[in-house]
């Protein structure tokens, strides 16, 4: 049934943001953010922490509310959306952290990845997906919550599978792993995503290790858009490093860029740090 | 050693229906994250609905039935309309304890209104008893362990071998996961008010069919119990829940026979606060084992 | 009577009305008193009243033990409702002094006669009536003033409270100690106006009408609970009035009046969750009568703070700090009282003030800390920094007391804090905040600051005792400070703002003031500048950059390496739970390792 469905939509839709804005207090977080996730591309938003990369995510999910700007799926207006129907319209969601059932089994995990499907699909599913993963086969009857984090993202990754998914959108995959599993998980898992043709949204704080696997890429500093480009456009950027440590060059422009955020105009050449005090 | 043996059997059959009651009360906490109070009242209120049925003619097996649906649909009724909306008002856990609370006054002071406060007996006659070894139990006694132990078998391959059950232990434990799956996790929660209640009109009946006599104060007396159980197993745990209802069943009959029956519950509350001292999450809960930290 | 029930403040809602609420079940409390009627003490009753008021307060400070120290907040509630339970059952069951189930009778009445008809009725009502009012006194010495403030920042965020140095714990008991003396005094004076106590009189029922009678008045605040008090059985009255057909069913009435009751509790937990007069936070800011002999201008400051040091208040004073430190932008509002601060030059001063070796921590298999050893030298400002996930926030909660490492130990100023709590940890002068910011959202911003005053003369017992007077010149010199503080950061008008209305930025400069007011040796910031903007950074900046060369000493975490570069001489390199380098920051800048560390990941 699956791979009927990849044959009916030989492209699969685009999840697209146009200027959206979302926040959860009174200032918002993400500020006229436009992207576009490609079937069969890895788009990569990185940034410095804080810079409003989650609640990107968050928000096209329906989880944080967008205030303007509109989210669609395969030119399908999806914006604010519950969670579920997006989905069961083909949205796959892989959080940071919390990203599998802890107490449940990993062959439960999966059943849940494929809930919106019938018994007979969820079967032949799940052995496509083990097939996937051929690491899981001996964990199936583990309990999620004892896995190691690499075997946790593995699962995470499977679940989501499960409903073969148009679009993935992928929380930091690699938080908290280890470099090798990091490059594991993001050239072989990420890599592969894009290769059965879905549209990754990838977000991650590791910068260089993401934009190598990305194809698209788009640089988040305080809630805008810095930068896009193809990963290798992006990650051959030299100020990318500096952007990241808050250097001097082109980077300082950068900085200022994230000072300026909230006053809304461009900073005033790094001054802002001397206002004075009283 | 009979004595032992008996206390033991008796302790079952109390078990049984505190083990049901509590897996019912865990279930809620485990879905919603509230106390509810109101549990009690809705015990009060099953116990009541069988005594009127009964009183209709109806047989009491039936009548068990008959409640357990109807509680169950209050039960969702009472999640949708009251639970629920208490929770996207976002008052506070604490907040929502006390109007639980609130909702178990007004119950039991409507039943008053209705039935009032004189006590009320199913009037079944006992049956033959049961004589296996050296336990004693009577044809309605044995009947209910049975019913009770049937229940939680069903509900537990309902948790483990459905998909359904599966998604009320997906969405227990991580809402938005489970949302993220396609699973309605408002619906799931709605069912799982629903067996909750199958469960509270079931325990609540066989709670009145056992003793014999009973007035308003039933669910409020019974309700701590239940809250004992649920807490000494591991509050949200339904394995937890089993286990607890058991524990403190037979400990309360055992302390009944050696002891004092008037010393039963202090016995029982003892066990909880003793075990809660030495594992403060409960026998089963496990809630270090799945909380993953993220740095 | 249900007046003197509320003792302000519940640390914790649900734990405190279900405690005091059970404990008006009455036996445990009320029979105090009636013993000695039974055994044949013969006690006069005043005596046995107030004996009874103490037995309640032993047995509160008995469960706050057991209950509040050990136990996970959320099954406090629980424990705490099971042990009331188990009390009220043992009653039941002791035929031998409390004659169990029918209860007691003919009890002594302390102006003669028993029962509520007696001819001396009126007078044990006024009597009541006294002791109500000299309670209600009593109960404003805890629920009022800085001591009532410590405990409503309890309430609001205990982690803050344990981060400025309170003893959450030791203040959770004393309420309980305090609502266990009033529930037990209040019961007895019920049991010897009715005449007669058996245990089936205080149920459920009874105890939800307690705890409407306060969410209707308004939580916390005692005028609140005394309206509710009087209005709710006045509602119940009138509730009963309207039902039909009473005559034939008399017991009727009484059941309306609970479900009325109940159905007030629900709606005002959904409309109206703070009651009809909620808790008034009192005034401190510009504008307010109270305390107004100090100016609020940041020109008058200078004299206010000098006064404050004249006096010589809080902890030593130190020694005498460069006057050229003191600038005229800062004024001495931003003059902190570093205790024993270490000279600032020569070699002693490079000793490290806080000092961890080989500290551990694992999160579910993953090391959040492995073996980390670091040191920050007094009197410098030593930034932090690493991606994500690198064991950053772990180290502060391993070091603050927040999280209790595996391995490893903890130095401050010589001494080892390894096992301390948190709230010892920050008396010692170790003061943190919050990557998220937290704050005690129902008090006022200034009110914040006044919290965490350390060792406020009106937390002793001499101060509960001696109350105003004892402490008066303390919590003057504390809201002259705290409001010199807020004029420096600009922030006076919104010093009577409840501290859950500010925005991010302030909440976040509040933290910092906050913990300022604490006399800190040393403050561990958690990212201090997420989601400031530039104004705010600003400040801060120059805010630490005074306060280092005050003697403060500093360890910054923060991702906004522009600044840490600005204020820290020395920084260390994080990365995986573990110290990756350390050096300055144009160091470490040109390290490829750092670079990597920080965009690999």
């Amino acid at each position: 049934m699956s791979s009927d469905k990849g044959a009916d939509r030989p492209a699969g839709p685009a999840l697209q943001c146009d200027r959206v804005v979302a926040g959860y207090g009174d200032a918002p977080v993400v500020r006229e953010v436009s992207l576009t996730a490609a079937p069969g591309r890895v788009l990569c938003v990185v940034g410095p922490n804080g810079a409003g990369k989650s609640t990107l995510l968050r928000a096209l999910l329906g989880l944080v509310r967008v205030r303007q700007g509109t989210v669609t799926l395969g030119g399908k207006d999806v914006t604010n959306k519950p969670l579920e129907e997006l989905a069961r319209s083909g949205i796959g969601y892989v959080p940071q952290g919390e990203d599998v059932f802890d107490t449940l089994r990993v062959t439960e995990n999966l059943d849940m990845g494929g809930f919106i499907l019938s018994r007979a699909e969820r079967q032949a599913r799940m052995d496509a997906v083990l097939d996937i993963f051929p690491a899981l086969r001996r964990l199936t009857r583990r309990y999620a919550g004892t896995l190691s984090g690499g075997e946790r993202k593995m699962v995470a990754l499977a679940r989501v599978l499960m409903s073969d998914p148009d679009v993935l959108l992928l929380d930091e995959p690699t938080a908290g792993l280890a470099a090798e599993l990091t490059r594991m998980v993001l050239e072989e898992q990420v890599r592969l995503l894009a290769g059965l043709g879905k549209a990754v949204l990838l977000v991650e704080q590791k910068a260089e290790a993401a934009l190598s696997v990305a194809d698209d890429a788009a640089v988040l500093v305080n809630g805008q858009i810095a930068l896009t480009g193809t990963g290798a456009e992006v990650l051959a950027n030299e100020d990318v490093g500096e952007i990241f440590l808050g250097g001097a060059g082109r980077g300082k422009g950068w900085m200022q860029s994230m000072w300026a955020g909230s006053a809304g105009s461009a900073g005033t050449d790094g001054t802002v740090h001397s206002t004075g005090i009283a | 050693m009979s004595i032992f043996v008996s206390a033991i059997g008796f302790g079952i059959a109390s078990g049984a229906v505190i083990a049901l009651a509590s897996l019912g009360f865990t279930l809620q906490f485990g879905l919603s994250n509230t106390l509810n109070i109101g549990y009690g009242g809705f015990i009060t209120l099953a116990a009541f609905t069988g005594y009127g049925l009964i009183q209709l003619g109806l047989g009491p097996w039936p009548t068990m039935a008959a409640v357990a649906v109807i509680t169950g649909l209050l039960s969702v009724l009472y999640y949708q309309f009251f639970i629920r909306r208490l929770i996207l008002r976002s008052v506070g856990l604490g907040p929502i304890a006390i109007a639980t609370a609130a909702a178990l006054i007004f119950i039991d002071y409507a039943i008053v209104a209705v039935a009032g406060t004189d006590v009320k007996s199913y009037g079944l006659t006992s049956g033959r008893t049961f004589h296996l070894w050296d336990f004693v139990l009577s044809s309605t006694q044995v009947a209910i362990i049975v019913l009770a132990l049937a229940l939680m078998l069903a509900f537990q391959l309902l948790l483990r071998l459905t998909q359904l059950g599966r998604a009320l232990r997906a969405t227990a434990v991580n809402k938005t996961l489970a949302r993220s799956c396609g699973i309605r996790a408002e619906r799931v929660t709605s069912l799982a008010w629903l067996i909750s209640g199958l469960l509270c009109g079931t325990a609540g009946v066989a709670l009145a069919m056992t003793t014999q006599a009973f007035d308003f104060n039933l669910g409020s007396t019974f309700l701590i119990l239940i809250i004992a159980a649920a807490v000494v197993g591991g509050i949200g745990e339904p394995y937890g829940a089993v286990a607890g209802g058991f524990l403190i069943g037979i400990t309360t009959e055992l302390s009944a026979a050696y002891w004092s029956p008037a010393y039963s519950d202090v016995v029982a509350f003892l066990l909880l606060i003793v075990i809660l001292l030495i594992r403060p999450t409960g026998i089963l809960g496990g809630q270090a084992r799945r909380r993953h930290v993220a740095t | 009577m249900a007046g003197v029930l509320n003792f302000g403040y519940i640390a914790n809602l649900a734990l405190g009305a279900y405690f005091y609420g059970v404990l008006t079940l009455g036996p445990s409390s009320g029979n105090g008193g009636f013993q000695t009627y039974i055994i044949g003490l013969h006690l006069p009753a005043a005596l046995a009243i107030i004996v009874t008021a103490l037995v309640g307060c032993a047995f509160g400070g008995l469960v706050g033990m057991i209950g509040v120290k050990r136990l996970r907040p959320d099954y406090q509630a629980i424990v705490l409702l099971v042990v009331a339970i188990v009390a009220l059952t043992l009653v039941e069951a002791d035929a031998g002094i409390f004659n169990g189930n029918a209860g007691l009778s003919l009890l002594p009445n302390p102006v003669g006669g028993t029962g509520p008809t007696s001819p001396n009725g009126w007078l044990y009502v006024a009597i009541v009536f006294a002791v109500c009012v000299v309670g209600y006194l009593i109960l404003r010495r805890f629920s009022d003033g800085p001591l009532g403030r410590s405990l409503r920042a309890v309430r609001d965020d205990d982690r803050a409270a344990l981060a400025i140095g309170k003893n959450v714990v030791g203040l959770r008991i004393l309420v309980q100690v305090v609502g266990g003396g009033f529930a037990a005094l209040s019961g007895a004076l019920l049991a010897a106006f009715i005449g007669a106590w058996s245990p089936s009189g205080w149920q459920f029922a009874e105890t939800l009408s307690l705890l409407t009678a306060i969410i209707v008045g308004g939580v916390a605040s005692n005028p609140g609970v005394v309206a509710g008090a009087l209005l709710v059985p006045v509602i119940f009255e009138q509730a009963t009035q309207y039902v039909p057909g009473l005559s034939s069913r008399p017991q009727l009435a009484g059941d309306v009046g609970w479900m009325v009751t109940a159905v007030l509790t629900i709606v005002f937990i959904w409309w109206r969750p703070r009651g009809i007069l909620p808790d008034r936070r009192p005034r401190y800011g510009p504008g307010a009568r109270r305390w107004s002999r100090f100016s609020m201008a940041p020109l008058g400051l200078a004299s206010a703070a000098a006064d404050m040091r004249a006096d010589g208040p809080v902890g030593d004073p130190g020694p005498a700090r460069d006057p050229a430190v003191a600038t005229e932008l800062a004024g001495p509002a931003l003059t902190v009282h570093v205790r024993d601060a270490p000279v600032t030059s020569g070699a002693a001063a490079r000793a490290p003030l806080l000092a961890a070796s080989g500290l551990a921590v694992h999160y579910g298999g993953v090391a959040a800390l492995d073996a980390v050893s670091l040191e920050v030298t007094a009197g410098t400002v030593t930034g932090l920094i690493g991606p994500n996930g690198a064991g950053k926030s772990t180290f502060v909660n391993a070091v603050s007391g927040f999280t209790r490492p595996e391995a490893g130990r903890v130095k401050f100023n010589g001494t080892d804090i390894t096992g301390l709590s948190p709230h010892r940890r920050a008396r010692l002068g170790l003061v943190r905040t919050f990557q998220l910011s937290r704050q005690f959202g129902r008090l006022t911003a200034i009110e914040n600051l006044l919290v965490a005053r350390a060792r406020h003369p009106a937390e002793s017992a001499a101060g509960i005792v001696a109350g105003l007077p004892y402490w008066r010149r303390a919590e003057e010199e504390n809201v002259a400070r705290a409001r010199a503080l807020m004029a420096t950061f600009e922030m006076s008008d919104k010093a009577d703002e409840p501290a859950a209305n500010l925005s991010g930025g302030e909440r976040r400069m509040l933290e910092l003031m906050r913990a300022l007011m604490t006399d800190p040796m040393m403050l561990i910031l958690d990212e201090p500048l997420a989601g400031l903007s530039p104004r705010w950074s600003g400040r801060f900046e120059d805010a630490v950059g005074l306060l280092r060369q005050q003697g403060l000493t500093f360890l910054l975490i923060e991702h906004e390496l522009g600044i840490v570069e600005r204020l820290c001489e020395t920084v260390i390199v994080m990365a995986r739970g573990q110290v990756l380098t350390t050096g300055t920051m144009s160091e470490l800048r040109t390290q490829r390792e750092v670079q990597a560390a920080y965009v690999v990941g």
